[in-house]
C-alpha cells in the first residue's frame, strides 16, 4: 500500500515529509544513545535487507484465496526496539523508492508515516502490553495479531486520508476507507501470526537477543494500549465480515482494479449503510489524534536533553 | 523480473558520463523541484505535463541509462496508483474537454493525468539514481543534513540488499521444488522459512560487525573524495529548476 507521488497534492506530501523529518531526527538521536548501538548498527542494516528478502516469501492468506508477504515493521520493532525499527523501516522505504520505483520521493513522508510510524511506535507498545499481560506463546500471538491489526489498519486509513486530502481521486471517501480497511484486515491477521511465529522461534533459539532490545523510553500509560485495542477490535469487527465475504483474489492492487470497475457499474458495490460511516469517520479522526499526540510526545522526549 | 531491472540500474550508476559527473546534491535538489512542479498541476491537467517528459529522457540519454530497466520498474511498481485512479473515468462522467472533436470526460482526463504524473515522477527518480548510485545519493543526503545513523543504515542496507534477496529467492525456489503442486507456501511453511532466513541474517549481522570492528569501523562511511560543488552543477541545478518552474507558470497562464 505504498502511496505514490502521482496521487499526492504537494502540500500534503510536503507536510508529511516535514513530520517524518522530525520523527527521523528524534529517532536518530535516541538510537545512538541506546546501549549496544554500535553492535546493533550492522544488524540493523542486515535486518533491513532481511525485510526485502522476506518479501520474496509469498504465502497464502487462508480463506481469501489471495496471497501476502511480511511487511516487517512490527517484527523489526520486537527485534531491535522502536527507534531502531523506525529507522530501518525508513531506510527500507527509501530504498524501495530509489531502487525499485515503489512509492516516491515526495510520498516518502506519507509512506514513513503509514508503514513505519504505526508498527514501530504504536504497534510495539500494544504488543508489549498484551504479551506481558498474557504469559507464554499465547500472549506473543495475541499481542502480535492485535498490534499488526491496529498498525496496518491505521496505515491503510492513512492512505485514505492522504488521498482524500490530495483530491486526485474521485473514489468516495467512505467506500475507499471501507475497502482499504476490509482488504487489510485478513492481511494484518496473517502478518501478526507470521510475526508471532518468528518471534517465538527467536525466543527459543536466542532469548538473549530479545532481552537486549531497548525498551524505547518511557512506557505508555495503560489507557493508551486499551484505546488501541479498542481501535483494533472496532475496525476488525466493522470490516472483517466484508473482507471475508468479498473473496478478493491476489492482493491490493488487483482488488482496487476490481473495485474501480465495479464502482463504475454500480456505485453500490461496497454497500455501506449510512450508520457505518459515522463510526468509521470517528475512528479515522481518533486515529489521527492518537497518532499526532504520540508523535508530539516522542518529539518532545527526543528534544529533551534529560530523556 | 523487476529485481533484475533494479540490479541493472543500480550498476549503471558506476559508469561515467556528463550526467554521472554532476554533483549528487544538484541532481537531488533538481529532482525535488521537478517532482513538486509535476504534482502541483491541477487534477485534470494532461497537456501541461507532457513537456516534463524531457527531463527524464534527456537525463537518461545523457547518462546512457537503459530504457528497458526503467520501463520495467515503472510498470512493475504501478498498480496501486494507476488502479486507484482507474475508478475516475467511471465516477466523473461530465464532459470536460473536446479533443479532436471527441468529448472527453473529466474522469478520463484525471485518470490520464495520474498515469502521466506517475510515469514522470518514478522515471525521473529512477533515472537520477541510475546516474548517481545509491551511496552517492546517501552521501548527498548526508551533506544536506540526513542524520548519521540513517545514513549508515542506508549504506548497510544497500550493501546487503541483493545478497539477502538472493537468499530469499533460493529459499522460495527450494520450497517450490519440494512442493511443486502448491503455488504459494502455507502460513506454517512461510513462518519456518522466514525464521530460518532471520537466523541467517542474525548470524550474518554478527559476522559483519566483527569484520567491521577489526577494520576500525566507527559508525561512519568515509568517501574517498567528498566532491566539490562546481559551476557546472550550479548551472544544471538553476537551469532545470528554472525550466520546471517556467513550464508550470506558463501552463497556469495558458489555463487562465
Amino acid at each position: 500500500m505504498h502511496m505514490a507521488d502521482a496521487l499526492l497534492a504537494p502540500t500534503v506530501g510536503l507536510a508529511f515529509d516535514a513530520a517524518s523529518v522530525g520523527l527521523v531526527a528524534a529517532a536518530s538521536r535516541r538510537v545512538v544513545r541506546e546501549p549496544g548501538y554500535e553492535r546493533r548498527a550492522p544488524l540493523m542494516g542486515v535486518l533491513g535487507a532481511f525485510v526485502f528478502a522476506a518479501q520474496l516469501v509469498n504465502f497464502a492468506i487462508p480463506g481469501t484465496g489471495s496471497s501476502g508477504h511480511l511487511a516487517g515493521g512490527l517484527l523489526l520493532a520486537v527485534l531491535v526496539g522502536p527507534s531502531a525499527a523506525f529507522l530501518v523501516m525508513v531506510s527500507v522505504l527509501m530504498v524501495q523508492a530509489l531502487v525499485f520505483g515503489d512509492g516516491g520521493l515526495l510520498a516518502l513522508g506519507c509512506n514513513v508515516f503509514n508503514l513505519g510510524f504505526w508498527p514501530s511506535f504504536v504497534g510495539i507498545a500494544l504488543y508489549r502490553q498484551v504479551s506481558r499481560a498474557v504469559p507464554g506463546p499465547r500472549g506473543v500471538t495475541l499481542g502480535a495479531v492485535a498490534a499488526s491489526l491496529v498498525s496496518l489498519e491505521l496505515g491503510a486509513l492513512g492512505v485514505v486520508a492522504q488521498t482524500a486530502l490530495s483530491g486526485r481521486l474521485d473514489l468516495p471517501l467512505r467506500d475507499f476507507a471501507v475497502l482499504m480497511v476490509g482488504i487489510h484486515a485478513p492481511i494484518a491477521v496473517v502478518e501478526g501470526l507470521a510475526t508471532a511465529g518468528i518471534v517465538q522461534m527467536a525466543l527459543r533459539l536466542a532469548p538473549e537477543r530479545l532481552d537486549a532490545v531497548p525498551a524505547g523510553g518511557r512506557q505508555f500509560s495503560t489507557h493508551v494500549p486499551l484505546l488501541l485495542v479498542f481501535f483494533g477490535a472496532a475496525l476488525f469487527l466493522a470490516t472483517v465480515g466484508l473482507a471475508w465475504a468479498s473473496a478478493l483474489p491476489d492482493g491490493l492492487a488487483w482488488s482496487l482494479g476490481t473495485a474501480s470497475a465495479a464502482l463504475g457499474q454500480s456505485r453500490g458495490w461496497v454497500n455501506v449503510d449510512a450508520p457505518l460511516a459515522g463510526p468509521l469517520g470517528a475512528l479515522l479522526a481518533g486515529a489521527v489524534v492518537v497518532g499526532a499526540s504520540l508523535m508530539l510526545s516522542r518529539l518532545r522526549r527526543g528534544n529533551s536533553p534529560t530523556s | 523480473m523487476s529485481r533484475s531491472a533494479a540490479r541493472e540500474l543500480d550498476l549503471q550508476g558506476y559508469r561515467d558520463s556528463a550526467a554521472h559527473r554532476l554533483d549528487p546534491r544538484a541532481k537531488l535538489v533538481a529532482t525535488a523541484v521537478f517532482l513538486v512542479c509535476v504534482v502541483s498541476f491541477p487534477k485534470r491537467e494532461v497537456l501541461g505535463l507532457v513537456p516534463y517528459l524531457a527531463l527524464p529522457l534527456a537525463m537518461g540519454a545523457l547518462g546512457r541509462v537503459g530504457f528497458r530497466p526503467v520501463a520495467r520498474l515503472v510498470l512493475a511498481a504501478s498498480p496501486f496508483a494507476v488502479l486507484a485512479a482507474a475508478a475516475n473515468p467511471f465516477l466523473d462522467r461530465q464532459p470536460a474537454a473536446v479533443i479532436l472533436g471527441v468529448a472527453v470526460s473529466g474522469g478520463v482526463l484525471s485518470f490520464a493525468s495520474v498515469v502521466l504524473r506517475y510515469v514522470l515522477c518514478s522515471s525521473a527518480l529512477l533515472v537520477v539514481v541510475a546516474v548517481t548510485t545509491v551511496p552517492g545519493i546517501v552521501r548527498a543526503l548526508g551533506r544536506l543534513g540526513l542524520p548519521r545513523p540513517l545514513g549508515a543504515q542506508l549504506m548497510m542496507l544497500h550493501r546487503y540488499l541483493f545478497l539477502l534477496e538472493d537468499e530469499g529467492e533460493r529459499l522460495s525456489r527450494a520450497r517450490a521444488l519440494r512442493e511443486p503442486l502448491r503455488k504459494r507456501a502455507t502460513l506454517g511453511t512461510a513462518r519456518r522459512m522466514l525464521s530460518s532466513l532471520l537466523w541467517r541474517s542474525f548470524e550474518r549481522g554478527d559476522r559483519v560487525y566483527q569484520c567491521m570492528k577489526v577494520r576500525g569501523f566507527d559508525g561512519s562511511f568515509p568517501a574517498l573524495s567528498p566532491g566539490a560543488f562546481r559551476t557546472s552543477d550550479a548551472v544544471f541545478l538553476v537551469g532545470v529548476s528554472t525550466a520546471c518552474v517556467a513550464l508550470r507558470t506558463l501552463a497556469l497562464r495558458v489555463a487562465s
